[in-house]
């Protein structure tokens, strides 16, 4: 059957021109005694000539423009993270030559007006300094205005730029009379000096990008936006590397929930941790945390409504064990939250931590246990590991700010090498992870909600 | 990566990005061809293509030229093929029952393909874009890549991150599949 098997590949291998000399030698020997065999070939060939007669497709006229312009808006809405060594000043020039490139007006457009008519005396971004690129900041700006674009906002801003145009290679009309233009990846210079982790880039490229306005929020910080200067460019949207994927689970039973992700996990093949992972022993420590988090004022315990699971897998696998979870008949919701950035621990970690109040105050920057040990943990992106983070958030609090939770219980390391920076969300949609290569790993935070009570089943 | 190619890169990098829209220019209709007998949906191709190069464009500066600018271009096109899997399904469902309706595939809707051809290349050219539709997508690409833009095996292994010996097998089965799915043109040749 073997030898079958390989006789075929040869035969397919020899009309390549892809065999070793002893192959080589096979396959000719194969076809001087085998009228079979010459008829195989021939058929193959003939198959072969017929695929390369078909017509070579030109792309449409308007494929081109379409393209430039929409790198240059979508480079808007990226996150151009200013590295050591990257002058803000060159990419500036990078976007002029982008912006002749298309030999038209093509200026990347936000629609601000209302946001303008709201509050002219808004500090634009220019003065409110550079460093606010830096992923630290993009979040500490997110603390302070204590508001985050809901799904439907960044979905409305989204279809305004697609109605801006994006397919049609027209140019954008600019609202407001305020428009951006897009500042290239200039994440290094082109130098022969390229980073240990260039060719892991190299090979997992994240994926194309789509404008879904069903995308939930992202972090877009509607101060910055309102005062969005030519050339400015904001951190809050990154595709590159690898960042924490957060699924907000709503779950009727967050046990039960937790369970059903335990089975799928395993389907999936997608082991269990040796510690740290999903196990009763560890819902267990929830609650025996549950206990502990008795309100000293009232006596009444804090309602635990959310387990985060950490867990970390290929795309391909998380892909199906998302459209698995999907099915679950105790899921209430699933939604995608704002992925975040963090060096992975070097050993399984399993805390719990309460929390006693979820949102914190712009200027508090003291880490959650949980994050301090998280910041404490050194990572080698060689190692693979997992860890078992959970949150207990308050229930009242969590109603409308878990995603904004979510993003609070990630550890905040010191300013010079902040790596909590918040991701691009078409990472965290289900479709678009399987686009990430099936070598890549990504790594996934399931923060299990309870149901509100009238979404309940009754057992 | 020739030499060319590496100037064009280092120069759009350093700041002139018109030279950005001439990678463009240069490799569209490739891009686009190949994508479009791999999707087997000119929107889709088109589709793909744009999310590809504007991908390229924002990753250009982690190109380090181990391999064609070409290469990691379709490699990051597979990737956002990849994407579209499901949509592709539910097209293929489409095709089915529009091939079924009308008798023709509705993909094959661009012009060059239809004038200036007679019946019968018109009619063997779909039945084999029919045939290499209803292959699996795998398949489908490594003999697109194969067929269509002439890359040895160790390129397609590299581009689709695969074995050689997995590209070679693939590749075989895939013109069997396709044999027999055209054997009645065969018997016609």
């Amino acid at each position: 059957m073997t030898k079958r098997k390989q006789s075929d590949d040869l035969l397919s291998a020899y009309l390549d021109g892809e065999l070793s000399p002893e192959e080589q030698s096979a396959a000719e020997q194969l076809l001087q005694r085998s009228v079979q065999a010459r008829r195989e070939l021939d058929e193959l060939r003939a198959i072969s000539e017929l695929l390369q007669s078909l017509p070579n497709e030109s792309a449409p006229h308007e494929l081109a423009p379409s393209i430039l312009n929409r790198a240059e808006r979508e480079t808007l809405l990226s996150a151009v993270e200013p590295l050591a060594g990257s002058a803000p000043r060159g990419r500036w020039w990078f976007t002029a030559g982008l912006v002749a490139t298309v030999a038209a007006v093509m200026m990347i457009t936000i629609s601000l007006s209302e946001h303008r008519e709201d509050s002219p005396n808004m500090p634009s971004v220019a003065e409110s300094s550079r460093p606010k690129t830096s992923k630290a900041d993009s979040l500490v700006a997110i603390d302070e205005n204590s508001k985050l674009l809901t799904g439907a906002d960044v979905a409305e801003t989204r279809q305004q730029t697609e109605i801006d145009g994006s397919r049609d290679g027209t140019a954008n009309s600019v609202s407001g009379s305020s428009s951006v233009n897009a500042a290239p990846p200039s994440n290094h210079k082109p130098s022969k000096e390229v980073p240990s982790t260039a060719s892991a880039d190299e090979t997992l490229q994240p994926p194309a990008r789509e404008f879904d306005p069903l995308t939930p929020a992202s972090p877009i910080n509607r101060a910055d936006l309102k005062n969005a200067q030519r050339g400015d460019v904001f951190p809050y949207f990154d595709s590159s590397g690898s960042g924490i994927m957060t699924y907000t689970v709503t779950v009727v039973d967050v046990k039960r929930g937790v369970d059903s992700l335990q089975v799928l996990l395993q389907k999936h093949d997608i082991p269990p941790q040796s510690s740290g992972g999903l196990s009763d022993e560890n819902f267990d420590d929830d609650k025996q945390a549950e206990r502990q988090l008795k309100n000293p004022k009232t006596g009444d315990a804090h309602q635990l409504i959310a387990v985060a699971v950490y867990v970390q897998t290929t795309s391909v696998q998380f892909a199906s064990v998302l459209q698995d979870l999907r099915e679950n008949e105790l899921l209430a919701d699933l939604r995608p939250q704002t992925p975040f950035d963090v060096e992975p621990p070097k050993q399984t970690i399993s805390t719990s931590k309460p929390q006693s109040k979820v949102e914190k105050k712009p200027n508090e920057t003291k880490p959650s246990r949980a994050a301090e040990r998280l910041s404490a943990s050194k990572f080698t992106s060689s190692e693979v590991s997992s860890f078992h983070l959970r949150l207990q958030v308050d229930s009242n609090r969590l109603t409308g700010r878990h995603q904004q939770a979510a993003i609070e219980e990630v550890p905040k390391r010191p300013n010079d090498h902040v790596d909590t920076t918040v991701r691009r969300r078409e990472l965290a949609s289900g479709n678009q992870i399987a686009a990430i290569s099936k070598s890549a790993t990504v790594r996934i935070l399931f923060v299990f909600q309870q149901a509100p009570e009238g979404k309940k089943d009754q057992p | 990566m020739n030499t060319e190619e590496k100037e064009l890169i280092d120069e759009c990098l350093a700041g002139q990005t018109e030279l950005f829209g001439r990678l463009v220019e240069r490799y569209q209709d490739r891009l686009y061809n190949s994508l479009l007998k791999v999707l087997g949906s000119a929107d889709d191709a088109r589709d793909v293509s744009q999310d590809a190069f504007v991908h390229a464009f924002q990753k250009l500066s982690t190109f380090r030229g181990n391999s064609l600018f070409y290469s990691w271009l379709f490699r990051i096109a597979m990737n956002a093929a990849i994407s579209k899997k499901r949509k592709a399904r539910r097209m293929s469902a489409s095709i089915e029952i529009a091939r079924q309706q009308a008798g023709f595939e509705p993909a094959d809707q661009h012009p060059d393909s239809h004038p200036s051809h007679s019946l019968e290349l018109t009619e063997r050219q779909t039945l084999v874009r029919e045939a290499l539709a209803q292959l699996s997508e795998e398949y489908r690409t490594v003999l697109v890549l194969k067929e269509i833009e002439d890359l040895k095996y160790e390129e397609i292994a590299r581009m689709i991150d695969c074995p050689i010996g997995t590209v070679r097998s693939r590749i075989h089965r895939a013109r069997c599949e396709l044999r027999e799915k055209l054997r009645i043109v065969l018997q016609m040749e």
